[in-house]
C-alpha cells in the first residue's frame, strides 16, 4: 500500500483554557505537529470553542487559516441560533463566509452555548445547511448524550453530522442503529479503539461514513493512524476513511 | 510536509507501519480481558479471535477473565483451562473478588498448581468496591509477598478505592510484591510517577487506555523511567495496533519503546 495520505476532520489548534500536556499555540505549531505524526491535512477548530465561546473560537480559526500559507488547514466555524445576532454570519451570508474564509463544515457546542438544539431554535439554519449539504460536526459531550444526539438526528433527518470523541469505552451500542436506520450519519474515531472494530463495521456497514479523525490536541495522531493502517480492510475502504470520505464531503458542500 | 513523519524518521514506528508483526520487537500485554462484558459490544471477545487477533501482530498477553471478575460463578478454574490451549500466547492473572473469601481461599490452594500459566493476581477494587487496603484482600497479598507474585491492581486517579492514597498503604505494607498499576492512576500522573521514585524495585506503571492520550507516554518516561512501565490494552476492549500506535508515535527514544512493549515485561516472565 503506497501513499496513504490522511486527513484529520477532528483537531484543535490553541491553548486550552485548563492546560494540557500538549497543545499546538499556533499554525507554526500544528503544522510542525501534522509533520512529525505524517498528517497531510487538517480540519481545524479552536480548542477553546466550547469552553471561551463561538465567537472568540472561530475568530482564532480565522487568524490560523491566514497563517497556513500551503493551505493544508481547513477551518471549522462554530455557530449558534442566528436570532441572537452574534458576530457569525446567518442565512445565506453564511455560506458565502465560509467559502471566502476556507471554513468547510461547522460544529455546534449547545450544552456549553446553553441553546437548545430544537427545530425552534435553530432549524431555520439546519434547513439551509441540509440543502448545501454542509457536514456538522458535535461530540457527544457538547450534544449532551446520545439521546440528544437521537433527537438531533431524529429532528433534522436530512442534515449531515459529524458525532466524535464517542468515548473509549465503547459506542457501538449507539452508532450501530444510527448507522442501521440513516444515511446521514458519520462517525469520528478518535475515541473508537475497539479491537478489530473499524473492519467489523465497515465489513457491515462499509467505509463511506467512517472518518479518520485524532482529537488532537487531548489525543494522539498515531495511534489511530496505525490502528487504520492494519485494518484488515481494503486499501480502498482504508483510503476513504483515512483521507477520502472527508475530500468528498467537503467537495460535496455547497458553499 | 517538511519533515519525515514517524513512521519514517524512527525505525521501530516504520517498521511497525510497513508490517503487522516485527519479529525483533514481540509485543507482551500485561493488562488484558476476555469474554463479553456488559457495558460494550466486542467484535472479538472469544479465545480464538483474541488469539487470532494476537498471533497478527506476534503478542503475548496476560489476562483476567471478565466473567471470572464479574460473575464469581465463573472460576479461574476455567480460565485455567483456557490458557493450557495456548501456552505460547496467554497467561492468567487470578482473579479476586474480595466479597467470596472461600472461593479465595480455594483459588490460594490451586494456585501451585496453575503455575506457570498463572503468573499472579488481579484486583479490580473500582468495581467490587473495596478499598485494596481493606483486610479482605490480606490472604491474596500475604501469598504474593511472601511469593514476590505479580499482581495487577485496576488503578485510577481520585479513586478512593484504587487512587494513589490507598495503593501507598498496601505497597508501604506489603514490600516484596511486584505491583502493576493499571491505568497508571489514570489522570494523575505525577502521582504514579511519584509513587515509582518511592519504590523503584517493585512498583511498575501499566499502560492500558494511555497511548493515544497526548503527552501521556512522554510524561510517564520522563518521570519514572521506561524501565518501569508495562504495556497494556484491556484487549478486547483495545486494539493492539491502536495501542502500538501510541508507543511508537510518542516522543521518546526507541529504547524507551523496546523496554514497554516486550523487555520490562520479558523480565518479569521468564520462560513466556
Amino acid at each position: 500500500m503506497e501513499d496513504l495520505a490522511f486527513f484529520d476532520v477532528n483537531c484543535q489548534i490553541g491553548m486550552p483554557m485548563c492546560g494540557s500536556l500538549e497543545y499546538a499555540a499556533g499554525t507554526d505549531d500544528l503544522l510542525r505537529e501534522l509533520d512529525f505524526s505524517g498528517i497531510g491535512r487538517a480540519v481545524v477548530s479552536h480548542v477553546n470553542t466550547a469552553s471561551g465561546g463561538a465567537v472568540p473560537g472561530n475568530h482564532f480559526v480565522n487568524r490560523a487559516l491566514r497563517e497556513d500559507t500551503g493551505k493544508r488547514l481547513v477551518g471549522c466555524w462554530c455557530i449558534l441560533p442566528d436570532c441572537l445576532n452574534e458576530n457569525i454570519p446567518s442565512g445565506e451570508n453564511l455560506c458565502r463566509e465560509m467559502l471566502k474564509n476556507r471554513i468547510g463544515m461547522l460544529e455546534i457546542c449547545p450544552v456549553s452555548h446553553r441553546w437548545v438544539p430544537h427545530r425552534t431554535a435553530i432549524g431555520r439554519q439546519f434547513d439551509m445547511l441540509a440543502e448545501r449539504g454542509v457536514l456538522i460536526k458535535t461530540s457527544v459531550q457538547e450534544i449532551g448524550s446520545w439521546n440528544a444526539f437521537y433527537n438531533l438526528v431524529e429532528r433534522f433527518p436530512r442534515n449531515r453530522f459529524l458525532i466524535t470523541n464517542t468515548n473509549l469505552w465503547g459506542c457501538d451500542r449507539y452508532i450501530r442503529p444510527l448507522f442501521e436506520t440513516t444515511d446521514k450519519v458519520y462517525l469520528e474515531l478518535s475515541e473508537y479503539w475497539v479491537a478489530e472494530g473499524i473492519a467489523n463495521l465497515v465489513k457491515r456497514y462499509g467505509a463511506d461514513h467512517i472518518l479518520y479523525g485524532s482529537g488532537y490536541p487531548y489525543w494522539t495522531h498515531t495511534s489511530q493512524m496505525m490502528n487504520i493502517k492494519h485494518a484488515q480492510i481494503s486499501d480502498e475502504d482504508r483510503r476513504k476513511i483515512a483521507c477520502g470520505n472527508l475530500d468528498q464531503l467537503l467537495k460535496e458542500a455547497q458553499l | 510536509m517538511s519533515e519525515k513523519p514517524f513512521f519514517m524518521s524512527n525505525k521501530l514506528a516504520h517498521a511497525f507501519w510497513e508490517n503487522e508483526f516485527v519479529p525483533e520487537c514481540p509485543v507482551y500485554d500485561m493488562h488484558g480481558h476476555m469474554g463479553e462484558n456488559n457495558a460494550i459490544t466486542f467484535p472479538i471477545a472469544s479465545t480464538e479471535d483474541m488469539v487470532v487477533h494476537l498471533r497478527r501482530i506476534h503478542a503475548k498477553l496476560v489476562f483476567c477473565h471478565h466473567w471470572a471478575l464479574f460473575t464469581p460463578e465463573f472460576t479461574n478454574g476455567e480460565c485455567y483451562e483456557i490458557v493450557k490451549r495456548y501456552p505460547d500466547v496467554f497467561r492468567i492473572y487470578i482473579a479476586v473478588n474480595p466479597h467470596y473469601s472461600e472461593i479465595m481461599r480455594h483459588d490460594l490452594a490451586m494456585y501451585d498448581s496453575w503455575k506457570p500459566l498463572a503468573v499472579g493476581f488481579k484486583i479490580l477494587a473500582d468495581y467490587h468496591q473495596v478499598k485494596v487496603s481493606d483486610p479482605r484482600y490480606a490472604p491474596v497479598l500475604e501469598r504474593a509477598d511472601d511469593e514476590k507474585a505479580l499482581v495487577l491492581f485496576h488503578t485510577w486517579g481520585g479513586s478512593s478505592f484504587d487512587g494513589p492514597d490507598e495503593l501507598r498503604k498496601v505497597v508501604k505494607k506489603y514490600r516484596n510484591i511486584r505491583y502493576i498499576l493499571g491505568h497508571a492512576f489514570c489522570g494523575m500522573w505525577e502521582d504514579a510517577v511519584q509513587l515509582v521514585r518511592e519504590y523503584p524495585d517493585n512498583v511498575y506503571l501499566e499502560l492500558t487506555s494511555l497511548p493515544g492520550r497526548a503527552g501521556v507516554i512522554e510524561t510517564l518516561v520522563r518521570g519514572a523511567g521506561s524501565e518501569r512501565i508495562l504495556f497494556g490494552t484491556d484487549l478486547p476492549w483495545f486494539d493492539e495496533y491502536q495501542a502500538v500506535g501510541g508507543i511508537v508515535g510518542a516522543k521518546i527514544s526507541e529504547d524507551d519503546m523496546h523496554n514497554i512493549l516486550h523487555r520490562n515485561a520479558q523480565q518479569l516472565l521468564p520462560g513466556f
